[in-house]
């Protein structure tokens, strides 16, 4: 218990320095803009609270906002992915139900389980993120260009640093 | 009463969601502004220690390029210089000038740390308070514009890269002073758009654009970039612009901080006019 709680302070903190120090200035284009810190909200173990986790999204969107100059955005789309991740959890979830020593990996739950619950919090988290940044109607299209980019390249960044990070753990550790 | 409580016990996710979402609107909406302060920003000691930290490791990357600026620079200052200058044998009367007033004063700092990939780019500088940096002055380098200050603590301030949403001024073309509105549309950053220039106007590419006096931050003269190409869109009376900008927003590194010393004056004044309008 004491060591899952060390374990994801650290991916917070070390994923949240990953995102300032090097993946804020990795230059994809002006449509692609990944943000992996979701990773650290991402990975949170089943059984945290919802309330513990919305808390957290909070914290992680005030920080992230400190650094990026854009006070409120990162906290806002961050509160909104801890406020439906409980729902989306639970639309797909496995018929017997989610075992409480379960991680949300790939290699317990699936590929395309992974896929589909990190690619769809993704997917409203940028939404909401890009929307409120430009907040005008005369950038829709291109906006929605940028969030679909911006979606799949952190999805993509996400999965092959779970892929390096997680890859060992087969079966309930 | 009870049935109140109740519901709030029984809601209590959606309603700690609602509290958590409105503080975050409401500190977005505070920030909206450059003549505003936010209370989060990469101005004080814990991200501005950080960027500084990062800042330091980076410079070694481009040290060679820097210094080859730095020489180019030093070079035209020479040139300026009293020496590089030889006296013409004529007769010339020099007068002390009493008509002329300063009216910028300059203050250096350094980049350290900088984005081009966003829709609205921001920037932090090593200097601040302690040094006379304040909210709203323009950012130049020896290139061209680069930004305005937004947020100033003792020893950092942040900055509006141009590349922002927000920002707009004017500008006008050298050659006979037509002016328009400049502004980034967030797709390119090597290029923005001018606006509002009237058809009348004899237009040739790779003419260069310059800052106009009427913008407020930046004194007249400075250089934005050249024209790349103009077009008239259908249902418009006038010409849009596409601006190759010459700063090169990635290599920003030493920009000087203007104050404008008569801004204070000039916008009192001109706020006072356009209330007594209404």
């Amino acid at each position: 218990m004491f060591s899952l709680i060390v374990n994801n302070i650290f991916r917070f903190v070390f994923f949240s320095i990953l995102q300032v120090s090097i993946v804020q200035y990795m230059d994809f284009g002006a449509f692609c803009i990944p943000l992996i810190y979701l990773i650290s909200i991402l990975m949170l173990p089943f059984e945290t609270p919802a309330v513990v986790v919305i808390l957290i999204c909070f914290v992680q969107g005030l920080i992230i906002d400190t650094f990026y100059d854009q006070q409120g955005l990162h906290t806002a789309s961050c509160v909104f992915l801890g406020f439906i991740r409980p729902y989306v959890l639970k639309l797909i979830s496995p018929r017997e139900g989610y075992d409480t020593l379960m991680k949300p990996t790939s290699s317990q739950m699936g590929i395309a389980w992974f896929i589909t619950y990190a690619g769809s919090l993704i997917f409203f988290h940028h939404l909401l993120y890009f929307y409120l940044e430009i907040f005008r109607l005369n950038e829709l299209f291109s906006t929605f260009l940028r969030v679909t980019a911006s979606s799949i390249a952190t999805l993509f960044l996400i999965y092959i640093i779970h892929f390096l990070f997680y890859r060992n753990e087969k079966g309930l550790s | 009463m009870r049935n109140l409580i109740r519901f709030f016990i029984r809601f209590h996710f959606f309603f700690l969601f609602l509290i958590l979402e409105f503080i975050s609107i409401y500190l977005i909406s505070q920030n909206n502004s450059y003549q505003s302060a936010s209370l989060m920003n990469s101005a004080n000691r814990l991200s501005g220690n950080f960027y500084a930290a990062l800042a330091n490791g980076k410079e070694y990357l481009n040290l060679k390029e820097e210094n080859e600026r730095l020489a180019k620079e030093n070079a035209t200052l020479h040139q300026r210089m009293k020496e590089a200058y030889a006296i013409i044998p004529l007769q010339t009367i020099k007068v002390k000038d009493t008509l002329f007033r300063q009216e910028y004063s300059f203050a250096t700092g350094k980049v350290i740390n900088n984005t081009t990939n966003k829709r609205s780019n921001y920037f932090t500088l090593n200097i601040g308070k302690n040094q006379g940096v304040t909210e709203g002055m323009g950012v130049f380098c020896n290139m061209g514009v680069v930004g305005v200050v937004k947020n100033v603590s003792a020893n950092f301030s942040s900055c509006w890269s141009f590349l922002h949403k927000d920002i707009m001024f004017n500008c006008k073309l050298k050659r006979d002073g037509t002016y328009g509105p400049l502004k980034w549309e967030g797709d390119d950053y090597r290029f923005a758009y001018m606006y509002d220039v009237p058809t009348h106007a004899r237009i040739l590419t790779n003419d260069s654009v310059v800052t106009s006096s009427l913008s407020g931050l930046f004194p007249e003269g400075i250089p934005v970039g050249t024209i790349e190409e103009y077009k008239r869109r259908a249902g418009e009376s006038t010409y849009t612009l596409k601006i190759k900008l010459s700063t090169d927003f990635k290599k920003l590194n030493h920009v000087y901080v203007l104050n404008s010393i008569l801004k204070a004056e000039r916008d009192s004044l001109e706020n006072e006019s356009q209330k007594e309008i209404k």
